[in-house]
């Protein structure tokens, strides 16, 4: 007998000791995982290669590690690996740029999502045992901190524009595992879920109740999260996502490690991320970048147009096959612009009378030669463009662009357009002045100095409008000064690549009159009627924005969308340049199952969890 | 002596005020208010360094802190002593430059100096008369991406990936230090020639001294002017390691003191002019204390 129970203790030991080595078990995943479908491993599986560190070089810092307060690429890149979203774009569903098709969602963080037969609610089923990267159990507490205390928290301002119009939503836990979002009157059989609903929750990461909750309470929320709470204390970010903050030493690296809590696996159920570690190196410079990519240190690159000859040369040296290794779209993404942005709040009176009269950012349109810029910027490798970037579906740029103009290269039409403004070259030097005060009219054109492109787009603009008189003083400084400057309102026209496109309510923060990157008029916060500071077609981009939001019939809402790409680009607050394609370039000999397309700008990697090393 | 130095770390110190107030003006000339350039500051940054406040009120504040050692804060929100100085042990690489590219320097300048006067116009003398002319009119960024070329070309590896390394430190002084070395190199060897063929030498040599000894003294008088020259080397130096910072991108002081500039970054910018003036100062005062080590001929009198 007492052989029978010792037979059968180590029989359960053993069995114990199995599962523990087989990992598949893993306390630290939730019962229901979700797996990563087996057609998004290109290269196969990557489980007896877990492990290694993948390099990927930076342009900047991040400006800070709060997901409402990212507002530029640099931070976009640490905090996509860091957090997951509530609802993800269904892979399915991307083109081969990487941008979403169809805007068709599936779980992400959740385990499921219903919206209730009279569309008055959604319910959203969370993955049970499902933890932040701290360990500590995200339940619907969490969810609900997010949505109703943060996001649709107006006192909080941050990037929260997408949420505009939404704010009256009820966000409710029910028990540890449910949370439920109702409209706000139920009982009016009109106001129903948006689908657009989804769309913010598929770009809605989840934040910590248990780290954020009292910078909420105190007010400091814009203040969490920020960088030296990232050096000092790098554990207090908490996050879902596939990596994990280990240090952070500002100006040189930051270190992710391996979420052991992450709740994504591979189809044989191994928990991802391959990688234990990803580092992200700030090079500040393109041919610094360029070098480390070639000779192997880091193992993605963006690619610079006029680079690629080179780089191709150098990787044949090596062996490696360059037209596998780098990617060269076919065709520019139909998101995100290269745009000159006419402050129309600038504190000169007379350039912000011009910056205000459509018929000055029309001519400024017209003597814009894109073609030039294309060729000698871009070395062919860009599309013009003339409104703003969306997802491919709700794009309908191209064929604008047709109807729209001034956005043709026209010089004659641009000089007519500036002497109707009454802009003459009084004293004969080349440059035009004011009719009243003779004063020139001049304006400092700010733009990145850390990139060689946005300078040679900047100084063609430059020279463009010098031949019908306006004289552009190019002003290269740091990116980061740029962005303290354009968020304090001190700029006349700056030089920026505006991204956050794909669903429309996400151009909001640019465009809507309220939105946190409205930075060409960020003045005209103000709801209501037209006043000097809201014109009329202002007012009417914010109302589609608003219906939009709540539009349920999907050709209704393309409709809307048309409709705004077209009263933007008849208006032309801003001068749309171009968009550049993104060339990219990886190191297939030594990391598996990255493709180009999925990188976004700077480090945004889309797949990483998946990724792993070759050698 | 101990009055002397005393005296003069008195005047330094007068000199800091200076230097610290026209650092703190510049910072205060740049358009608009502080406040409005800087959004990332809280309610008790505003109070503690008084940016709501008029000029002098600012300064004064600003002075006070610096007696804690507190330098203010950057751009980023992060202190400016971190930014500067600690934050990925930037003083540390920074010394360790320094002193290497100092003891490369300094030992090889004289050497090749004292050479080339001793043989002078031989054909020693005239490759290194190349070599420093060559030297001279080389700037020494197209020195360092030169050599990163040849390093990226010959063995793979380019020296620039934002970390301290160790393995190319020969490089660092290189870029860095090649300057000095000539310009020590061309100081020594004009100085020894002057002093050989003083009297007093002509006179060692009449009466039958052996040449090692007659060097000994003629090196040592030659070596006076180059202890002269150390007080204003040192800054000479930081210019060479802020391009060095530059192009290698090496996480050192020098660079986060340009990166501050790109940033317009203020309190950066006024601590690390602070910062530099110290050194500056502390520099001419090492080289005056060492000549006086160096030539009991010279007292110094307050």
């Amino acid at each position: 007998m007492r052989y029978r129970i010792l037979l059968l203790l180590i029989l359960i030991l053993v069995v114990l000791l199995l599962a523990g080595i087989s990992g598949k078990t893993d306390s630290s995943l939730p019962i229901n995982p979700k797996v990563v479908p087996e057609y998004r491993f290109l290269d196969g599986l990557g489980y007896n290669y877990r492990g290694g560190q993948l390099v990927i070089d930076l342009l900047d810092d991040p400006k800070t590690f709060n997901p409402l307060f990212a507002f530029e690429s640099s931070s976009d890149a640490v905090l996509s690996q860091l957090h997951g979203t509530i609802l993800e774009v269904a892979p399915r569903h991307l083109s081969r740029l990487g941008e979403p098709e169809e805007l068709i969602y599936e779980p992400g963080v959740i385990a499921a999502f219903e919206i209730s037969s009279d569309l008055h609610h959604l319910a959203l089923f969370l993955r049970q045992g499902l933890k932040f990267s701290d360990g500590h159990p995200l339940t619907s507490e969490d969810i609900v901190f997010t949505l109703r205390d943060v996001v649709l928290n107006p006192e909080i301002k941050g990037l929260r524009g997408f949420w505009e119009g939404l704010e009256d939503l009820q966000v409710e836990a029910r028990g540890e595992w449910l949370v439920v979002i109702s409209m706000p009157d139920p009982d009016n059989p009109e106001t129903v879920i948006p689908p657009q609903l989804l769309a913010n929750l598929a770009n809605q990461v989840v934040l910590p109740k248990h780290k954020l909750e009292q910078a909420v309470i105190d007010g400091t929320f814009s203040k969490a999260w920020g960088i030296n709470e990232a050096r000092l204390r790098p554990e207090e970010i908490v996050g879902t996502g596939p990596f994990r903050l280990k240090s952070y030493t500002v100006g040189q690296n930051i270190v992710l490690e391996r979420n052991p809590y992450y709740w994504k696996v591979d189809p044989e159920g191994w928990q991802l991320p391959y990688l234990d570690e990803l580092l992200l190196r700030i090079v500040p410079d393109d041919n610094q970048r360029l070098l480390r990519f070639a000779s192997g240190l880091s193992q993605i690159i963006r690619v610079v147009p006029e680079d690629e000859v080179f780089l191709r040369g150098e990787l044949e040296r090596q062996g490696i096959d360059a037209s596998k290794a780098i990617y060269v779209p076919i065709k520019a993404n139909t998101t995100g612009d290269s745009a000159f942005i006419p402050n129309h709040d600038t504190a000169d009176p007379d350039l912000r009378r011009l910056f205000r009269d459509e018929r000055f950012r029309r001519a400024l349109s017209y003597a814009l030669n894109r073609e030039r810029i294309i060729k000698n910027c871009w070395l062919g490798h860009a599309e013009p463009r003339c409104s703003p970037g969306l997802a491919e579906s709700f794009w309908i740029g191209n064929d604008l662009m047709k109807e729209i103009d001034w956005c043709r290269f026209d010089l004659d039409e641009a000089e007519r357009l500036l002497d109707e403004i009454g802009l003459k070259d009084i004293d004969g030097d080349g440059v035009r002045e004011l009719p009243e005060s003779g004063k020139e009219v001049a304006f400092e054109l700010l733009v990145s100095s850390g990139e060689r492109i946005p300078i040679c787009e900047a100084n063609h603009f430059a020279e463009d409008l010098a031949m019908v008189g306006i004289k552009a003083n190019v002003t290269p400084i740091h990116f980061t000064v740029i962005v303290q400057r354009v968020l304090t309102n001190r700029f006349e026209m700056v030089r920026l690549g505006l991204s956050g496109g794909g669903d429309p309510n996400f151009i909001r923060d640019i465009y809507g009159s309220c939105g946190a990157l409205h930075i060409y008029k960020p003045s005209d916060c103000k709801e209501g009627e037209p006043s000097e500071e809201r014109t009329a077609w202002q007012v009417e981009v914010d109302k589609i924005f608003d219906e939009q939001a709540m539009e349920i019939k999907p050709g209704k809402r393309q409709e809307l969308i048309a409709e705004l790409q077209r009263i933007l680009a008849e208006n032309v607050p801003i001068i749309w340049s171009v968009k550049g394609k993104d060339i990219c370039a990886y190191r297939y000999d030594k990391i598996a199952n990255f493709r180009c397309p999925f990188l976004e700008l700077d480090a945004t990697i889309k797949n990483s969890e998946i990724i792993f090393r070759r050698d | 002596m101990v009055g002397y130095i005393l005296r003069r770390i008195f005047y330094m110190i007068l000199m800091l005020l200076l230097i610290s107030f026209i650092a703190f003006a510049i910072i205060q000339a740049m358009p608009g208010s502080i406040l409005d350039y800087i959004h990332i500051y809280s309610e008790e940054d505003v109070k503690t360094y008084g940016l709501n406040q008029p000029f002098l009120v600012q300064y004064g504040k600003w002075l006070s802190r610096l007696l804690h050692l507190d330098f203010g804060i950057a751009g980023n929100g992060m202190p400016v002593s971190a930014v500067l100085f600690t934050e990925g042990a930037k003083w540390f690489y920074s010394l360790i430059i320094i002193c290497a590219t100092m003891l490369f320097a300094w030992p090889l300048g004289i050497a090749i100096g004292i050479c080339s006067a001793l043989w002078q116009n031989s054909l020693w003398d005239r490759i290194a008369l190349f070599i420093s002319v060559f030297g001279i009119a080389l700037p020494n960024f197209l020195l360092a991406l030169f050599l990163s070329w040849i390093l990226y070309r010959g063995l793979g590896i380019p020296p620039v990936g934002n970390k301290f390394q160790l393995e190319f430190l020969w490089l660092y002084i290189l870029v860095i230090g090649s300057a000095s070395i000539i310009s020590i190199m061309r100081h020594m060897r004009s100085n020894l020639i002057d002093v050989l063929t003083t009297d007093y030498i002509r006179t060692a040599r009449a009466k039958g001294l052996r040449e090692h000894v007659i060097l000994k003294h003629g090196v040592r008088n030659a070596i006076n002017p180059l202890i002269s020259m150390l007080g204003f080397y040192i800054p000479t130096l930081f210019e060479g390691m802020i391009v060095a910072a530059a192009i290698f991108n090496i996480p050192i002081i020098e660079r986060a003191y340009l990166e501050a500039f790109k940033n317009q970054d203020p309190y950066v910018i006024a601590t690390g002019l602070l910062f530099f003036g110290i050194i500056l100062l502390a520099g001419n005062l090492l080289a005056d204390l060492l000549l006086l080590m160096n030539d009991p001929r010279i007292r110094y009198e307050g």
